[in-house]
């Protein structure tokens, strides 16, 4: 999609802000509710490492836009409106400039982004000192969780929640022996930390026998590959970003290593586009199990319905990161709503409450928990076609993967939805966010 | 109107297989839709199934769901969609199937993928929820036109019309609403905030009172129909996941499908809370629910083990299972004599 003006693009919500029908509830305060979202679609200031992300934030982008246009018509029932700015900030001085314009000038209540640790953590400052809420969509990082500050929500899944799902799926099917390439960096040092406490902690059987770290950016892989043969694992899994994961994939392949691969699925790599790259770059090894936030090809509990009006809408599947888009606009104006309020105390004051149920298309009422603000939710495990075609069309972009899995199994009856979504992520901190 | 059972006069070729006849005083008849099957299941529980009425030849593709039952006993409307919501296509539509045939007497033209059905007392009216367009529609059941068309929150699918067929409730999933709706003028009332994800609405027999369940909520919002108001909110707990709920022909008893705990929630009328959590030997994520004309039967469409399981109220416990076809989404129970 070509991107639009920040003038063009509120000129299209505007249009999409039909005027409430006539009967609307009697009594009903009417709510106006002002969200800014904050992405890094490109132009100047763009990066082109692995850092790059215009991609996917114009995913993100259609999610928002549909979140809006069928918000906008639950809202229209009562004659409540939805406005929402969406600012392009390629880069971290931007998402700082965009974000304090968007409150302060455009006098949001609301802040939707986080693409990587250092624009959320920009956006989780500015909403702590201004009493915005910001819902993170994008970001991984465990350490954004554990500030636990009082105005900031996660509808990402934490980098810990990924893992233990990663590790829950290739444990149970025979997994034992894993070897791990990480990123030298702190979130790197994270990623992998949680996992070797994944397999030593949670899931008997497993174990570490090798583990390598690279550089970002780096493409020399030739001692990790070699550790690698030598060790012999089960499972080989890539904890760096997009970029390293896809360099090492094609490297991997070459070499003829035919160990099962997978990746740490932040939200670039969760889309059609990059399992096309990664199965060019790798046919063989590329074309493995990963784990992922949402899939297109999810057709329970309501999925099917909204899979299909954004495959009408955008001519694409919903990738992972729309998904997150779309709820987040769906979760602020329901609380909204059920609150009574827009400012953004007391909606981050409604969703810290444990009887603050959502809905997000999973099959099962969904919470924050209160020690991280991270929404509590279910993963998906998925399968890459390695006979994927390159074509364009809506039926050859969604056969590009398909669902093998979910992460807790939520239709299974018996027991309590909020400790059978508790099995993934950090649990060890019980506390409430009060800060 | 959901809550009542209509009478049908007329004999259906019965295969009796043995099944006990303790308990059945009348006789029942029920119909199953069956989502993956493309089919309606036609079952009498004192002997089985005694024969399925295929809407389609292509299951997987044609879902059937909600149906209704016409005040004469003589013609079941079952809503038929696809898996295909973002287009409407041929098999969006409204079928009338002849109870005594088992043939497909009209198609009534729909669109937008139709979830679940009402028909007015009268006979005269159906309504339907269209998941896909977030609209309700009103059509002329001998003429087959539209008479209109209603906003609804987005994905509306619990439909029904009050015993005395001046309203239309229906609910929308995504806008946690029920939508009202005047059928004499043909006119949008007003709209109610309920529980979170609601799915289904039935009027009690008198009109008084109308109860909407919420999948994601795992309430049941008890609606004041002369006001068109919520005043009170029955929590089943939030792994109950409710979808269908009927009222008992007397109105003492709401009988709710609990998909996510595979029970069926009991609730008293007059007390407003859950009197009893039917689970033992339930057929698995019960989503379709129906009750005998005489209160003494409850019986659910089991959506993962494609069953039906009868509950003998006289002791609120499973009595029996019975095969349905794929997929049992929706009952709908009529009445033999």
């Amino acid at each position: 999609m070509s991107q639009m003006s920040r003038r063009q693009f509120m000129a299209s919500v505007s249009a999409l802000s039909t005027a409430a029908i006539a009967t609307t509830a009697s009594g009903a305060n009417s709510l106006n509710l002002r969200i800014g979202a904050v992405l890094p679609l490109g132009g100047q200031g763009a990066q082109i490492t692995a850092a790059g992300l215009h991609d996917v934030a114009a995913i993100a982008q259609h999610g928002l836009l549909m979140g809006v246009e069928e918000t906008q018509k639950n809202a229209d029932l009562f004659g409540h409106q939805i406005d929402v700015l969406i600012a392009n900030a390629p880069s971290d001085a931007s998402v700082e400039r965009a974000a304090w314009r968007l409150v302060q000038h455009d006098r949001v209540s609301v802040l939707i982004g986080g693409f990587g640790p250092t624009d959320a953590a920009i956006l989780v400052r500015v909403a702590q000192e201004t009493g915005t809420l910001f819902l993170n969509i994008a970001a991984t990082a465990d350490r954004l969780r554990d500030q636990c500050l009082s105005q900031t929500f996660h509808l990402e899944a934490s980098a810990a929640m990924y893992i233990d799902a990663l590790v829950g799926w290739f444990v149970r099917a025979g997994h034992r022996k894993w070897f791990i390439v990480s990123q030298n960096d702190d979130e790197g040092q994270n990623r992998f930390s949680h996992m070797q406490r994944a397999l030593s902690d949670r899931h008997w059987g497993g174990k570490v026998v090798g583990h390598g770290s690279v550089e970002a950016d780096s493409r020399e892989f030739g001692p990790i590959l070699k550790d690698i043969r030598n060790s012999s694992p089960d499972v080989v899994v890539m904890l760096t970003d997009w970029l390293t994961q896809l360099r090492f994939a094609a490297r991997y392949e070459a070499e003829g290593i035919e160990i099962p691969i997978t990746g740490f699925p932040e939200a670039s790599t969760q889309t059609r586009d990059y399992y096309s790259r990664l199965v060019q770059a790798a046919p063989r090894t590329g074309a493995g199990h990963r784990a992922s936030l949402w899939e297109p090809t999810l057709d329970a509990y309501g999925a099917r319905e909204l899979n299909a009006r954004f495959a009408a809408r955008w001519g694409r599947p919903m990738d992972a990161v729309a998904w997150s888009g779309y709820q987040a606009v769906k979760i602020a104006f329901d609380a909204a709503q059920f609150c009574g309020a827009t400012n953004g105390v007391a909606l981050a004051q409604f969703l810290a409450q444990s009887t603050s149920v959502f809905d997000v298309h999973k099959g099962i009422g969904v919470s924050f928990r209160p020690w991280d603000h991270q929404l509590r939710q279910s993963l998906y495990l998925v399968r890459l076609n390695h006979r994927m075609q390159t074509h364009q069309d809506l039926e050859s972009l969604r056969k590009r993967a398909h669902l093998v899995g979910e992460l807790p199994a939520i239709y299974m009856p018996g027991t309590d939805p909020t400790e059978r979504l508790d099995q993934l992520g950090n649990l060890t901190s019980k506390q409430e966010c009060s800060r | 109107m959901r809550c009542a059972n209509v009478l049908i006069s007329m004999a259906l070729c019965l295969t009796v297989v043995g099944r006990a006849d303790v308990g059945f005083a009348e006789s029942d008849r029920l119909f199953v839709s069956n989502e993956y099957g493309a089919n309606i299941s036609v079952i009498d529980p004192k002997t089985g199934p005694i024969k399925d009425i295929q809407i389609s030849g292509r299951p997987g593709d044609v879902r059937p769901r909600g149906m209704a039952i016409s005040p004469d006993g003589k013609t079941v409307y079952v809503a038929v969609s696809d898996f295909l919501p973002d287009a409407e296509n041929i098999e969006d539509a409204i079928v009338a199937i002849d109870v005594q045939s088992g043939e497909i007497t009209r198609k009534y033209r729909a669109g937008g993928n139709p979830e679940r059905i009402a028909i007015s007392p009268d006979g005269t009216q159906i309504w339907a929820a269209l998941e896909a367009v977030a609209l309700a529609v009103g059509i002329d059941t001998e003429t087959g036109q539209e008479l209109g068309r209603f906003a609804t929150g987005v994905e509306p699918e619990g439909i029904d019309i009050s015993p005395d067929g001046n309203f239309v409730y229906v609910t929308g999933e995504t806008s946690h609403t029920v939508s009202v709706i005047d059928a004499k003028s043909l006119s949008l009332v007003t709209h109610m905030l309920v529980g979170n994800r609601p799915r289904d609405v039935a009027f009690a027999p008198d009109g008084k009172f109308a109860y909407a369940s919420a999948e994601i909520g795992g309430t049941v919002s008890v609606i004041d129909v002369s006001q068109h108001r919520v005043i009170n909110t029955i929590s089943l707990g939030l792994d109950s996941r409710p979808v269908e709920l009927v009222v008992s022909g007397d109105g003492a008893s709401i009988y709710v499908a609990g998909g996510g705990t595979s029970a069926i929630y009991v609730i008293d009328a007059s007390t407003q809370k859950v009197a009893h959590v039917i689970k033992e030997r339930m057929g698995r994520r019960p989503w379709g629910v129906g009750v005998s004309k005489d209160g003494g039967r409850v019986y659910s469409a089991n959506g993962l083990s494609d069953s039906v399981s009868v509950i003998d109220t006289g002791c609120m416990c499973v009595t029996d299972q019975i095969k349905a076809g794929r997929g049992a989404h929706s009952i709908e129970v009529s009445h033999v004599e």
